[in-house]
């Protein structure tokens, strides 16, 4: 597997920060609309569902589901000592929202749709923590 | 529903492609005037006769309009997309249709090879710092879905590849004629696993030119017309932050809905089809949402050769981007239009009559090309 920080680091940008300091601070952190509620991310400057703008930022339970993943067998990232084969897998957190992520404690082949797992933050360098993702015992 | 108007009259007259391969000595301005060249010749039409232009992929089509000298009243531009294809020739049809303009070239030039572009990879995208990058990777997680979903196996998704450089050998032109087997095809190195080495398309330098113009002046000119018949156009740009859950399934559904009806053309009365294949399981998400496979059985479906020249809806008689060249879409239209004509030699389809152009892509789009007029 690949070792965390070989990646490219996040590019924050006006409405990504709230996330990436909330990571910081080891939680996951979306925006609500608070017109109508909807989850949504990436962050953006408005609700896809009703348009309005306004947004709170809230906190996910972290615990998702493994809905899809594939296996990275070239390096892409040219300036990047990048170590293949690695994984990425797509995560739907309980409350809807799906990140790119990958998993920790679990081989690339034992991956499948339906693994239970939880957020764990790893330090990727002085600025960022990444949320990635290790299988988790309860249902 | 809107429905748009039927009885369309216009046509394809006039189709230029360069050579594929590697030309690091020369730039894709001169590919697409090359391209602009050669269509201008294959429709009998001088530089006069042009009163629109759209470009794609070439950098500048200012300084591209400066290169060929054209004196214009109509001009647009699109990047370097293969979506772009389909939304330029429809761009096109609709200023031919609107008056903005009597007789576009569309004109393509592509150096990706020679400039060693790599589709993937860039560092600023949102999922870059957890691996995930590169149109390729979001077609593998797509064709996972499809093998979850309905237990597609990349046995079955083989057939696509082996299809279409079996055509590339009968296409002087191709950039990959050797004879590609089974075996070969699952020894291959995966890129992004589902993928291996042959689900993905080649990367190669080219230039293409289509002109296209109003029946009325199609039927004056020397070749044959490749009536433009009916067309659509359905974009899920709103989801597109992920790789499409439904394959692009509703979306091209709807393309479906219209150039049927649009056309007077039925499904089962076309003959070929041209579908935009950047990677091999798209060419499957195409097929079901077209309504040619049933959903969920594109793989099985394409299996007993119905993909190929003497089966039931030959596909990419050209190769296609597996093994002709990577002209993103637009090499696809001009072999639609040359099996139109019956010019396409050991790789014609017999009795060809109408031909689809299928991109499933965030903007899908489709184009039916017939022999006949509305
Ligand atoms: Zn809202």
């Amino acid at each position: 597997m690949s070792e965390i920080g070989t990646f490219p680091h996040p590019v924050v940008d006006p409405y990504s920060t709230p996330f990436w300091e909330a990571t910081r601070a080891r939680r996951l952190s979306v925006q609500q609309c608070a017109s109508c509620g909807a989850l949504r991310f990436p962050p953006g400057p408005a609700c896809p569902h009703c348009f309005l703008p306004d947004a709170v930022w809230i906190d996910l339970s972290g615990r998702g589901t493994v809905r899809n993943w594939v296996i990275f067998h070239h390096n892409y990232f040219r300036r990047h000592n990048v170590q293949v084969p690695y994984a990425v897998a797509l995560v739907e957190l309980d409350e809807g929202i799906k990140l790119f992520t990958n998993l920790r404690g679990v081989e690339p082949d034992a991956i499948a749709a339906g693994l239970r797992v939880q957020v764990v933050f790893e330090q990727f360098d002085d600025r960022f923590t990444l949320p990635c993702f290790a299988p988790c015992a309860e249902p | 529903m809107p429905v748009a108007k039927a009885a369309r009259d216009v046509a394809v007259v006039g189709v230029g492609t360069t050579a594929w391969g590697s030309f690091p000595e020369i730039d894709s301005y001169a590919l697409g005037a090359d391209a602009l060249r050669a269509a201008l010749e294959d429709a009998g039409l001088g530089r006069n006769d042009i009163d629109g232009l759209v470009v794609s992929r070439i950098p500048s089509y200012e300084r591209f309009a400066q290169i060929v000298g054209l004196d214009l009243r109509f001009v647009h531009y699109a990047p370097a997309e293969g979506r772009q294809s389909g939304i330029s020739l429809q761009v096109a049809v609709a200023a031919i249709e609107a008056g903005l303009a009597q007789t576009i070239a569309l004109v393509y030039g592509n150096n990706g090879r020679s400039r060693r572009v790599s589709y993937g990879g860039e560092e600023d995208a949102v999922w870059a710092p957890w691996g995930f990058t590169s149109l390729g990777a979001e077609h593998a997680l797509m064709f996972r879905s499809h093998m979850l979903r309905y237990g597609t196996t990349s046995d079955q998704l083989a057939e696509v590849a082996l299809t279409f450089r079996q055509h590339a050998a009968l296409n002087p032109a191709a950039v990959m004629r050797k004879p590609l087997d089974r075996e070969t095809y699952h020894a291959a190195r995966f890129i992004v696993d589902p993928l291996r080495l042959y689900d993905y398309c080649l990367i190669n330098d080219g230039g293409v030119a289509i002109i296209v113009t109003s029946g009325e002046r199609a039927r004056a000119l020397m070749k044959p017309p490749a009536y433009i018949r009916g067309m659509a156009q359905s974009a899920s740009l709103a989801s597109s932050a992920y790789p499409a859950e439904d394959c692009w399934y509703s979306s091209l559904q709807r393309c479906a809905q219209i150039v049927y009806e649009q056309s007077g053309i039925a499904r089962s009365d076309v003959d070929g089809l041209m579908i935009y294949d950047n990677y091999s399981p798209v060419v499957l998400f195409a097929l079901e949402g077209m309504g040619f496979a049933p959903r969920g059985e594109s793989g099985v479906w394409i299996q007993g050769g119905r993909l190929r020249l003497g089966g039931e809806y030959p596909t990419n008689t050209n190769g296609g981007h597996l093994s002709e060249s990577y002209m993103q879409g637009w090499a696809l239209n001009v072999e639609a239009v040359r099996q139109i004509r019956c010019e396409c030699g050991l790789r014609q389809i017999q009795g060809c009559r109408a031909v689809q152009y299928i991109a499933a892509t965030p903007i899908s789009t489709t184009i039916l090309y017939a022999s006949e007029p509305s």
